[in-house]
């Protein structure tokens, strides 16, 4: 009897643990935030619509998003837009901080292109188990589907309130960050 | 908004690691990269710190966990700690209960838990910090719960004011999304995760068990715009007791099992 009502304290505890806003997102990002001030981690600035090239490659570069049909179509929909308009304001491409979240570590990456955001994708996220994998498939195409939504008014911040995507999340509005750090 | 090279303002980012979370300050202003903008940054950042040290229930040596473990006498206490205590007081009334600050904490203990308030009070505390400031427009966010205002003085006369949030429902697969453009104004989501909730419904004493997934909740101050949007998670029609300026902005409804 005794060991049930530890178990059941423990199970308490875990779950306190796991949905109190402190999340894991606490004892990592200390060390990982000094990477968001730092110098934005550029792959591709430029002015003008030349940023597009990129943005179609990156578009196309994390092949394994494409678990998720809806990510792959909307995102190479997308790119292609901005190139037609001669635009000027920010343009290129930025690397959120990596942020780790209890299932691995996530980043993702943002091109910009005259001010709007034309792609969104996760560069690193977990791939490994099969819950893993679960987690990607909907809150990778969630986000990616997001920005591309926003690419006619850019998003300034980012409001969700889920924990496992919270990661996820810090990691968009870190990409956010980064155009502008 | 012009093009950047017409406008007479830019936008100046800064990034803190602070309450479990990241705290995102973006700042337009027409010289963004000003020395003083740079310490009004930190000076919003310490007052989230200070937060941290006062209220984490994860840091054993905090007010409040020493507090709960009788270290600390009562009047020994930041005085943050009487100011909020009577503020989760005030939020469990205005809620009708659906608001608790009477909570398990992550050692077990059953006792005063603030958690669910104290960041957006603190974000209204470092806020003030800014709106000190010559102007500026700011957004303070700190894990999606964010602060959108401006400072004293006079703003260039094309200073954008709007802010554009963006709202994720990661339940819902494929994507809903939503955008809500806030101006001098608070903002909160309140939802749940795919493993379940951590709200609780002080009605039963369990996970609420909500018909939406998330809830977006603005208003004039975060403390309060925070408050209704958890309350309004166990149940939406509360709304109707917030005071004028409170509004639900944004819902998705519970993914159907």
């Amino acid at each position: 009897m005794r060991r049930i009502i530890y178990w059941l304290m423990g199970t308490a505890t875990v779950l306190v643990l796991l949905f109190s806003y402190h999340t894991s997102l606490q004892s990592v990002a200390p060390k990982q935030q000094t990477v968001a001030i730092g110098p934005l981690t550029a792959g591709n600035v430029s002015s003008g619509s030349s940023a597009t090239p990129s943005a179609s490659a990156d578009a196309s570069a994390p092949a394994s998003t494409s678990a998720a049909p809806s990510a792959s179509s909307s995102s190479s929909a997308a790119t292609s837009t901005p190139s037609t308009t001669g635009t000027s304001g920010t343009s290129g491409t930025f690397t959120g901080t990596s942020v780790d979240t209890r299932f691995g570590p996530v980043q993702v990456q943002i091109t910009v292109s005259g001010g709007k955001i034309t792609a969104s994708n996760a560069v690193v996220y977990p791939t490994e188990s099969g819950r893993d994998r679960q987690i990607n498939a909907y809150a990778v195409p969630a986000l990616n589907k997001e920005t591309l939504a926003a690419q006619s008014s850019s998003i300034d911040m980012v409001s969700g309130a889920t924990y496992t995507s919270q990661g996820y999340l810090s990691s968009l509005q870190s990409a956010l960050d980064q155009a502008h750090l | 908004m012009l093009p950047a090279e017409q406008q007479s303002w830019g936008v100046k980012a800064f990034v803190e690691p602070v309450m479990g979370s990241t705290a995102s300050l973006h700042i337009r202003a027409e010289n963004p990269d000003g020395e003083g903008l740079s310490q009004a940054a930190a000076e919003a950042f310490a007052v989230l710190h200070r937060a941290d040290r006062v209220f984490s229930t994860w840091n054993p040596g905090s007010d409040l966990m020493r507090l709960r473990r009788y270290e600390l006498a009562p009047e020994r206490a930041d005085p943050w700690i009487e100011e909020v205590r009577e503020l989760t007081t005030a939020a469990t009334r205005a809620t009708q209960g659906l608001f608790t600050a009477e909570l398990t904490g992550p050692d077990g203990s059953f006792g005063w838990d603030p958690t669910g308030i104290v960041k957006g009070w603190a974000v209204d505390h470092a806020s003030a910090v800014l709106r000190e400031v010559d102007g500026i427009a700011f957004c303070l966010n700190v894990g999606g719960d964010l602060v959108a205002s401006v400072g004293t003085g006079a703003l260039p006369a094309d200073l954008a004011l709007t802010w554009r949030v963006g709202i994720a429902d990661p339940y819902q697969r494929g994507s809903v999304t939503t955008m809500v453009e806030v101006r001098n104004q608070a903002l909160a989501t309140s939802g749940s995760g795919e493993r379940g909730n951590h709200i609780v419904d002080p009605r039963t004493g369990g996970p609420a068990k909500s018909s939406l997934s998330s809830v977006t909740v603005t208003g004039p101050e975060l403390t309060w715009a925070d408050v209704w949007a958890t309350a309004c998670f166990v149940d939406p029609s509360v709304i109707s007791h917030a005071p004028d300026g409170y509004r639900i902005s944004a819902s998705h409804p519970a993914a159907v099992q």
